[in-house]
């Protein structure tokens, strides 16, 4: 009888927390569109597939590097990245901290690389003004995979090749943003969500 | 429940376990078309579950955009909550059925990777392949405990060393610990087959775990100097060697001795070349991972080894880790040309005392395996010195004329003794 009794009580809680998972999963998802922020990030996208997952696009960011005087961070691999609006409504990197930020609520922790000097696509942007003993981080968004239909993933890859030449045209991801939490919204071709181009 | 072969049921019935009316009928039933159509339309059934299965998986991906999310979050439930069903119905009222157990668990197990999957599928929800392995390994390592399943014993151990191979080579690169904190968790299983005598889950289960050490324990050491990864390995290979020359039959590790031989054997024909590279690392041989886990596995062969028989020249082959341990120190220091002088020094050694030892046992497959050795010593450094051909046309003859002597002399003893 206490054998059958534990097994009982085994069983229930085997159940309990193999469905609690992915129901903790879905529920800091839902909490993060309720509460997140959404950013547009300017993206290039192409298209491999995961044997355990299924067939997604990969996205590569374009405002990835951040060039910055603390140099404590060239000992980092991961690092915590605030985002804010650029004067054009995309996202831009705000600052990259080692600690979980109190007082910000748009920031996600990533992978970054880091090395010496200023890269020169941050020149670029940043103008030809050197800082003395800063390092320029790149970083590696979590947000890169965009699942999708096995059919469209491929027609996504083929429109965004269509369309990238074409400089009139933004091409962006929709991710919200909350305390940690991303959201892989949709990805966008001149304002209008992909699902719809794949449709046409 | 498996078909008899008439061959076991003739055995059973030599051992009297059986009379030879109840043999008679035995046969005839195996024989007979009902067995046969049970078996086929069991097969039949099964095959046509699986399509109608995958059929209507297919239906639902085809329409999959068009659905709701609530729904897609449903059927994304479907395998775990069905794997869960099965192995709750299996335990309530199959506890002694071993295939609905193991077959439960097995879709249980699959189905929680599955789940997860789709979730994130459906939520966007990117994270990297590290903790979508991790959750799974952990979630998965109940179903062990609760259905005591030994299939899922080695799927435990197949992905954590999979895990083990991600840590390792996807960015940042770390050092896969994990591996020894998600085999730890596996003893409790371990020690409970080993207290059940279950030795036919043991067997597998050392097995694999006997084939994944190598390889996470080359993830462990990629990022250190060659030596120290040489060291751990060799250490490892002769833990094998000792473990299959004195393990009980019954555990069927003795491949792992052939293993265990051939792999020490090639480092040492490594070691004997001439390599810059070896040199690249000056620093001594300070307390380090490789250190600990060569000192691991060294402890436990020198244990094995005087276990169960004495200190003699035949033990040169597994207690090899000691010698070799004072090659990699020589290297260490700045000695390589010494170690390499040591190294083709251990291996004649190692022929000679096969040699010697075929001799003794009378054994032909021993004392040829010993002149194989030399054999291939003096090929290697046939391609690699700078001797005459003279001197190494003298040295093939000496060593032919001695292969065919040891054989004739061996032959000759065995033939005396067996007329």
């Amino acid at each position: 009888m206490q054998s059958k009794k534990t097994l009982y009580i085994a069983l229930v809680l085997l159940v309990f927390v193999q469905l609690a998972v992915p129901v903790k999963m879905i529920l800091e998802k839902e909490h993060s569109i309720k509460s997140g922020k959404m950013f547009k990030f300017k993206t290039r996208f192409v298209d491999p597939v995961d044997p355990f997952k299924g067939r997604y696009v990969t996205l590569n960011y374009d405002n990835n590097l951040f060039l910055t005087s603390d140099t404590s961070l060239r000992s980092l691999n991961e690092a915590y990245v605030l985002i804010e609006n650029d004067t054009m409504g995309f996202a831009q990197i705000k600052n990259i901290q080692a600690d979980e930020p109190n007082d910000y609520d748009y920031y996600f922790k990533a992978n970054i690389y880091s090395y010496n000097g200023v890269n020169k696509r941050l020149s670029k942007h940043r103008g030809s003004r050197a800082i003395q003993d800063s390092i320029s981080i790149n970083v590696s968004f979590p947000f890169k995979r965009f699942y999708m239909d096995e059919g469209k993933a491929p027609m996504a890859e083929d429109l965004y090749f269509e369309y990238s030449r074409d400089q009139t045209m933004d091409i962006y991801a929709e991710v919200i943003l909350y305390k940690n939490n991303t959201v892989l919204w949709d990805l966008k071709i001149d304002n209008k969500s992909i699902y719809e181009w794949v449709k046409k | 429940m498996r078909r008899l072969k008439d061959k076991e049921v003739d055995e059973l019935l030599e051992a009297k376990i059986i009379d030879a009316f109840t043999a008679e009928n035995i046969k005839k039933y195996y024989q007979s078309n009902s067995y046969t159509k049970e078996w086929s339309q069991t097969i039949f059934s099964i095959i046509g579950a699986l399509l109608l299965g995958l059929g209507m998986i297919l239906l639902i991906a085809h329409n999959w955009d068009d659905l709701p999310k609530g729904i897609k979050t449903t059927f994304g439930f479907m395998p775990l909550l069905i794997g869960q069903g099965l192995l709750l119905y299996s335990l309530l009222k199959k506890k002694r059925n071993q295939i609905w157990l193991e077959g439960s668990s097995i879709i249980l197990y699959l189905g929680i990777g599955a789940t997860m999957a789709m979730i994130a599928q459906i939520y966007q929800i990117s994270g990297d392949e590290v903790s979508f392995f991790k959750t799974w390994i952990l979630l998965g390592l109940p179903i062990l405990y609760v259905a005591k399943s030994r299939t899922i014993s080695m799927f435990h151990v197949i992905a954590t060393t999979y895990l083990a191979t991600l840590i390792a080579w996807e960015y940042p690169r770390e050092t896969p610990y994990i591996y020894l904190l998600f085999m730890l968790l596996l003893l409790p299983y371990y020690y409970w087959c080993f207290q059940k005598n279950i030795d036919l889950v043991l067997n597998y289960l050392n097995k694999i775990i006997l084939i994944s050490l190598p390889l996470v324990i080359s993830l462990f050491f990629k990022d250190n100097a060659v030596h120290y990864s040489f060291l751990a390995h060799f250490a490892l290979y002769s833990f094998y060697i000792a473990l299959g020359t004195y393990a009980s039959p019954k555990h069927q590790l003795k491949l792992f001795k052939y293993i265990g031989q051939i792999a020490t054997l090639v480092i040492l024909y490594i070691y004997t070349y001439e390599n810059k590279y070896f040199d690249y690392d000056n620093t001594f041989l300070i307390l380090n991972n490789a250190l600990f886990v060569f000192c691991l596995f060294s402890a436990l062969t020198l244990y094995i080894v005087l276990k169960n028989s004495s200190l003699n020249v035949y033990k040169l082959y597994e207690l090899s880790f000691i010698p070799f341990f004072f090659i990699i120190s020589l290297i260490i220091i700045g000695a390589s040309d010494l170690a390499i002088i040591v190294s083709n020094l251990m291996i004649f050694l190692i022929a000679i005392s096969k040699i010697f030892e075929g001799l003794k046992k009378l054994s032909l497959s021993i004392l040829n395996y010993g002149i194989l050795i030399l054999c291939v010593l003096i090929v290697l450094r046939y391609f690699d010195s700078n001797l005459s051909f003279i001197f190494k046309g003298i040295t093939f003859m000496l060593l032919g004329g001695a292969f065919i002597y040891l054989n004739y002399k061996m032959i000759k003893k065995q033939q005396k003794i067996n007329p």
